[in-house]
């Protein structure tokens, strides 16, 4: 009797596998209401009736071929790894195309459990299964759970222990009809005669595999038989051009039949629907929400409110954060004597990670809104109704799932376009997500938005969002008729049912994003602040000051002193030589002859050496901007009479300086780690294809913005 | 003086961290660079980023 146990969680996208997954083990997975959220497969223990389980959740997949990498990924772990049992993930409510993976898992000749997930809503829509036929029909036990309140878990782990120790059954096969079976039996013959070694998969499947055309197991064939496979390769060709001539369709189209005739002769026996006659609220829903004419303006007005809500609610919290940093500045600047520890703890740590945890309320609001939209089903449906336009800029429909995604963060978004099959469709999407904007950029425009547009700042910050769409749209269009020639595949969008959120998979989701800011933002981020503040101090600028600032301040207190000017003008004239000379300090510092150097390129897009370093900065990560900004100006305004950035901004720069600044931060890439997984996901010159050309456009819109709208100011 | 080799240290601490950063950022296989659950990750479910 074994007791640790792995098992392997399969299913369809959106079958509500990674609820099952974290019901489970407890862990908190993110749970979203629209296909391909589980990219990569993660691994959660759990210990029941004296046994260690090892929970492995697969990517969602429709089949195991080999179109797709989340296909791949899945299919190595279960023919690799040989899990215990493989736990399958079925939709209730679409029982025929889940059962296809199903299927497939029992050619693989898995121990199997099924799992009819989401049985409650089967059955309110008047579905009947009978389950232990149906579990007699396909040679598995069968368990039905309510993943998102949790039922049926226990039921999940007791069927497991139960096949793990249950005796071999005897296998069900899949007929694949005359003509298919006897060129099956012809290579398997082969097979014998050539002395092929066993290999790690079953005969049959290898050969039923071959006359699909399975690159994959090609591959593998060709590299383990080396000349023998070209023996096999004639035979196969054979076999699959006679199968054509005689049904008049590919091997791969007539396997797949046969697995459709297969279920649904399972279904017939078992499964019964009862016409309700009626339409559900999903489908009302739907009627509006999916709607050719108002589904568009409907998705904008979601995003637009969406955007409000984190600016207008979010910036009470965010004042009090803001308030509570001024007072432990003040603390520390009054108990402790000016010199440079006490700089490095008011201009450097609090004036740049603090300056970046202002923003949380912010970041959690967008989170929460994200999560809402998520895992009611609205983000689904935003990519059904978005499907038509990403078709005619040549974007595949799949495509909007990680441009969603890359509203939250860019680099799971690059990792998502992994469920775009074709490559070219791929590398476009990953090359566009750029301008989704991130949340990391949110921070930026707040601080900005917030400083040259109070009045309007939620608006403007939607506008800057829509910019970045509009960017995506563009150079979808044109990366599409240049670098990526070729249509993309046809896409069928899946509308899953809608579901009240739950509050805890909101809040865990919302908690998962927040906790991640706030500890970028408690490392990285002060780590960056710290290195930012030594770059903006050294080399100390001791008397090398371009005027005798020293001999200026001593005239002003003599004048004072002697009752020649009052108070007031005095403490102006003082406020005016410290800022001078806190002006030199930097401009004499490391990162202010970098700012200097590089000062005249960005001149020309209105930025001056100090917004230049922030841009510059912000490559490391887009809040670093903030963070620089906070300690650049909080250093300049010393002696503690600094005032909030926003109104220090405000103070120096143009509006159009400001908006030029957001729309810059929004067109370059978004961070190194970001660039880091794109390198991994497209390869070297792809990465440096996207730096380049995202900087050059950067650059020229800048550009063109600032230098028309002068004309206008 | 001391704040001198107060703040080098300070910086050099600040320097590892941002070099131990990326260098986890350039070695890590697959979602590990960017997986949200990657604190998460112990012996025990060493493979759940992989």
């Amino acid at each position: 009797m074994k007791s640790k146990i792995t098992i392997a969680l399969a299913g369809n996208p959106n079958s509500g596998k990674t609820t099952v997954f974290n019901n489970l083990t407890g862990l908190r997975q993110h749970v979203g209401n629209y296909p391909g959220v589980t990219v990569e497969k993660k691994t959660g223990v759990v210990e029941y009736k004296g046994y260690r389980i090892n929970v492995v959740d697969l990517p969602g997949i429709y089949s195991l071929t080999a179109y797709s990498m989340e296909e791949i990924v899945a299919r190595n772990f279960i023919i690799d790894e040989k899990p215990d049992v493989v736990v399958d993930i079925i939709d209730s409510s679409n029982l025929e195309r889940n059962l296809y993976l199903a299927t497939q898992l029992i050619e693989l000749d898995s121990p199997l459990v099924l799992v009819l997930n989401m049985a409650d809503i089967a059955k309110k829509s008047g579905k009947k299964i009978d389950i232990d036929l149906l579990s007699e029909l396909l040679g598995a036990p069968i368990v039905e759970t309510v993943g998102c309140k949790g039922l049926g878990s226990k039921e999940v782990l007791g069927s497991v222990i139960e096949e793990v120790n249950s005796k071999k059954k005897k296998k069900i096969e899949i007929k694949y009809g005359e003509e298919v079976e006897n060129e099956i039996n012809r290579i398997t013959a082969i097979f014998k005669r050539e002395k092929i070694p066993p290999l790690k998969f079953d005969t049959k499947w290898i050969i039923v595999k071959l006359l699909e055309q399975d690159n994959e197991i090609i591959n593998v064939l060709k590299e383990t038989l080396g000349s023998k496979y070209q023996k096999i390769e004639k035979e196969i060709t054979g076999s699959i051009n006679h199968i054509t001539s005689i049904l008049r369709n590919t091997p791969e189209v007539i396997i797949a039949e046969a697995r459709y005739g297969f279920i649904n002769g399972a279904l017939m026996e078992s499964y019964r629907e009862v016409d309700t006659g009626r339409l559900d609220i999903s489908e009302k829903v739907d009627r509006i929400l999916t709607n050719r004419v108002l589904g568009i303006p409907i998705f904008a007005l979601i995003m637009w409110l969406m955007f409000q809500f984190v600016f207008t609610v979010g910036k009470y919290p965010m004042n009090w954060i803001d308030i509570g940093f001024g007072k432990l500045s003040e603390i520390i600047t009054s108990n402790m004597a000016e010199g440079l520890i006490s700089s490095l703890l008011v201009d450097g740590i609090i004036g740049g990670v603090g300056g970046v945890i202002v923003f949380t309320p912010n970041i959690m609001l967008l989170f929460l809104s994200i999560a809402v939209l998520e895992d009611s089903g609205y983000m689904a449906r935003a990519a059904f109704v978005m499907d038509r336009i990403m078709h005619k800029i040549g974007l595949h429909g799949k495509s909007f799932i990680p441009l969603v995604i890359g509203f939250g963060c860019t680099v799971p978004a690059y990792m998502g376009s992994r469920i775009l099959e074709n490559k070219g469709d791929r590398l476009l999407t990953m090359h566009i997500n750029t301008f989704m904007s991130c949340g990391a950029r949110l921070p930026v425009y707040i601080l900005f938005a917030g400083a040259f547009f109070p009045a309007i700042a939620g608006n403007v910050i939607f506008s800057i969002y829509i910019i970045g769409v509009i960017m995506a749209v563009v150079m979808a269009k044109v990366l599409r008729s240049t670098r990526f020639k070729g249509m993309s595949d046809p896409f069928v969008m899946e509308l899953p049912p809608y579901r009240v959120p739950t509050l805890k998979g909101v809040l865990i989701h919302t908690w998962e994003r927040t906790w991640m800011y706030v500890k970028k933002a408690g490392t990285v981020i002060l780590a960056i602040s710290i290195l930012m503040w030594i770059a903006f101090t050294f080399p100390m600028i001791g008397n090398n000051y371009s005027t005798d600032y020293h001999g200026q301040i001593d005239e002003i207190e003599q004048s004072y002193q002697s009752g020649t000017i009052t108070q007031q003008y005095y403490k102006e004239q003082i406020a005016a030589v410290e800022g001078k000379m806190a002006g030199e300090r930097l401009a004499y510092s490391a990162a202010g002859r970098i700012g200097r150097f590089a000062e005249p390129v960005f001149k020309l897009l209105g930025f001056d050496w100090k917004m230049t370093v922030a841009a510059i900065s912000g490559i490391a990560a887009k809040e670093v901007i903030v963070s620089t900004m906070g300690t650049l100006y909080s250093i300049e305004e010393a002696d503690g009479q600094s005032e909030p950035l926003k109104t220090v901004l405000n103070k120096n720069y143009h509006p159009l300086v400001g908006y030029n600044f957001m729309l810059f931060t929004l067109l370059y890439f978004p961070c190194l780690t970001a660039m880091v997984v794109f390198r991994k996901e497209a390869g070297t010159k792809e990465m440096f294809f996207q730096m380049g050309y995202t900087l050059f456009l950067a650059w020229m819109v800048s550009f063109l913005v600032f230098q028309i709208g002068r004309l206008f100011i | 003086m001391l704040e001198i080799i107060l703040v080098i240290l300070i910086g050099a601490a600040a320097l590892g961290i941002v070099i131990w950063f990326a260098v986890r950022q350039f070695k890590a296989r697959g979602a590990c660079s960017a997986c949200p659950f990657s604190d998460e990750c112990d012996k025990e479910i060493e493979d759940k980023c992989r």
